[in-house]
């Protein structure tokens, strides 16, 4: 009889979710679901509310990247406006963006991914947990908590809050970079640099194999075979340099032999290929490429894809970690288990770039917010969030009263990747009805491995845990496994 | 002089949960030594054990669930004491202290100071019979931060 698995609730990941595997009368996987059981509904919320709100309140959505939120809705708020932003805002804007990419990257890698890639994904769950991770390399358990004090300390020097700030506002920002913070923020780039590079190093040696030399040959070789290893498109925003961007740029798409299917798309005009579908099973959409059709269009966003769409980095040490990802394949890199890897060189591009826009005098530059009504009815904010590109689109009234939002958040543009990569995996390590821990953890860990924010991709309040279900062919639950 | 840290966390923006916060905040106006750190936050994350580890007293004030709203409750943490534990987004003060042994070889003297909540709904203002509780609760952290004694290894 074929049956159906769930996995509720789903654990180390933002939000709440859960899984259904579904199997056939001989115990083989058929299909995957990733459900989100969890619904904000911010789009409708925010209706009726000043335009100028919006930044801040939309940053509500999320207390791991509301940086991102804020920046997207401060770019939909400035088309509003109709005006030139401050080149110093801009810069700040870019800083405290790239803040929250270290904050949020090392939260993903340091405490949530690092049981697994530290003590394996067969350790018993009881002691597969980040205390463990202490034990066992503390050193890397340190690099994470400053990493992730770095991000957060450049956010709270800027804006005044780490969570949650209000700092950024239509038009700029609403107080300049004293000599001061910038000085503070400074002094700490060499350590940061040692520690991203540490680690960085520690993550290739642990992808090879005892005996061997190349970045190729893996002891996680499963687990890059299956984690959404998937021919898709890669999708993102890329600058006119052709360089890593996280700010502002044309959207590029690629295919998953490096090809590039479309580049310079106004980021404004998303609704011309980019569609999203509503399945039932769901609150997350699935949006897709549209002149690829519906699952067809089907792309990734976030570290991964970034890596994949781009020409450079556009920072030295970065380019150079660049290069030898690129290694890994001859096309794009397809494997979701290399979304680890991307973080990491992301977080050293970050800190290379906030290097860069510090050191430079115009920083300090007083002239930070431009004034004016709103002069458009309409306005569409993309930046890259740590987890992908991200769009804020909305309408006005006369009286610049919000009557319309639309926002495609970073994980909901994984959706079906997502998906399909917990069936890839599913397919590899579920044989049978028995669940064992190992196959339950793998199925989690693909999608740790995209680093979801639910929160944000619902608009949902909460936690996430995850729950596996068996269920049979005439719908029947028959088998259950929950976390709490 | 011992050096003290006192962390209040909570939502702001709900209810009782904000008790931590609201305490913090008015221990910076009694609280005039440079001996002693004030810090709110959300919840507590582990970047707060490298924090921690540099002072000689912890004192974590939190709302609690269980008891009469309103009753206020002073236990020393024993970081020793406690279980293996797992994490997701949030820690409580235990989990820091254990952080802070591993990581870098330091525990404070640490105390939890919970108030019972009667509300954990979407408000800015905490509960009555919490409100009430606030100098109680202040003299409470005051007290352990004046009258602790360190003894350095």
């Amino acid at each position: 009889m074929s049956k159906t698995i769930t996995i509720d609730p789903l654990t180390r990941i933002e939000g709440h979710g859960k899984i259904s595997l579904h199997l056939n009368d001989n115990g083989v996987v058929n299909n995957a679901y990733f459900h989100v059981t969890q619904f904000r509904g911010f789009e409708k919320l925010c209706e009726g509310r000043p335009f100028r709100e919006m930044p801040s309140l939309m940053a509500r959505i999320c207390g791991i990247c509301p940086v991102a939120h804020l920046i997207a809705g401060a770019k939909a708020a400035d088309q509003i406006l109709a005006v030139q932003i401050p080149k110093t805002a801009v810069a700040l804007r870019r800083i405290i963006n790239l803040g929250q990419i270290i904050q949020s990257h090392a939260l993903s890698f340091f405490y949530l991914s690092a049981p697994d890639l530290v003590l394996g994904m067969d350790k018993d769950p009881a002691e597969r947990n980040i205390f463990s991770v202490l034990k066992e390399n503390p050193q890397m358990a340190r690099d994470g908590i400053r990493l992730r004090q770095f991000g957060q300390t450049i956010i709270e020097l800027l804006a005044g809050e780490r969570v949650h700030p209000s700092w950024i506002i239509a038009g700029g920002v609403s107080e300049p970079c004293t000599q001061e913070k910038r000085d503070t923020i400074l002094a700490s780039i060499p350590e940061m640099q040692k520690i991203i590079q540490r680690n960085l190093d520690w993550f290739k040696s642990s992808l090879i194999e005892t005996g061997k030399s190349s970045l190729r040959v893996s002891k996680f070789r499963d687990e890059i075979r299956t984690f959404a290893n998937l021919q898709s498109l890669f999708l993102g925003l890329v600058n006119d340099a052709g360089e890593l961007d996280f700010y502002d740029g044309k959207i590029r798409v690629v295919d998953s032999s490096g090809k590039i299917v479309a580049d310079k798309l106004e980021p404004s005009q998303y609704s011309e290929y980019i569609e999203e579908k509503v399945e039932k099973w769901s609150y997350m959409k699935f949006p897709y490429y549209k002149p690829k059709g519906y699952p067809d269009g089907m792309y990734r966003v976030g570290p991964l894809a970034r890596l994949n769409i781009i020409d450079r980095c556009g920072t030295p040490q970065a380019d150079l970690e660049l290069t030898e990802f690129r290694g890994l394949s001859r096309g794009s890199v397809l494997s979701s288990f290399y979304y680890h890897y991307a973080r990491l060189i992301e977080i050293l591009f970050a800190i290379e770039k906030i290097d860069q826009l510090l050191s430079d005098q115009s920083i300090l530059d007083t002239h930070v917010k431009a004034i004016a009504g709103p002069n458009n009815h309409e306005g569409v904010g993309v930046a890259e969030a740590p987890r992908g590109t991200l769009f804020h689109h909305y309408k006005i009234n006369q009286d610049g009263i919000m009557q319309w939002a639309n926002l495609i958040i970073a994980t909901g543009n994984n959706n079906l990747a997502m998906n399909k990569g917990i069936l890839q995996v599913a397919k590899h390590f579920v044989k049978g009805e028995k669940i064992e821990e190992g196959m339950l953890n793998r199925v989690e860990a693909v999608i740790r491995a995209f680093d979801p924010c639910l929160s944000c991709s619902t608009h949902a309040v909460g936690k996430m845990p995850l729950h596996i279900e068996f269920i049979n062919s005439v719908g029947e639950v028959v088998n259950r496994l929950q976390r709490s | 002089m011992s050096r003290s840290i006192i962390i209040g966390y909570g939502n702001p923006l709900r209810g009782d949960d904000a008790l931590g916060y609201h305490a913090a905040r008015r221990l910076s106006g009694l609280v005039k030594s440079t001996n002693v750190t004030i810090h709110t936050c959300h919840q507590l994350t582990p970047e707060l054990a490298a924090e921690v580890s540099k002072f000689d007293i912890a004192v974590f004030i939190d709302a609690s669930v269980g008891d009469m709203p309103g009753t206020l409750a002073v236990t020393q943490i024993d970081p020793s004491s406690i279980p293996n534990r797992t994490f997701s987004h949030q820690l409580d003060p235990g989990s820091i202290l254990i952080c802070s042994q591993i990581l870098y070889g330091q525990v404070p003297v640490s105390y939890l100071v919970t108030v019972s909540a009667d509300s954990y709904g979407y408000m800015e203002d905490l509960s009555v019979p919490v409100r009430n509780k606030l100098p109680e609760l202040t003299d409470a952290v005051l007290r352990i931060i004046g009258s602790t004694r360190v003894v350095r290894g």
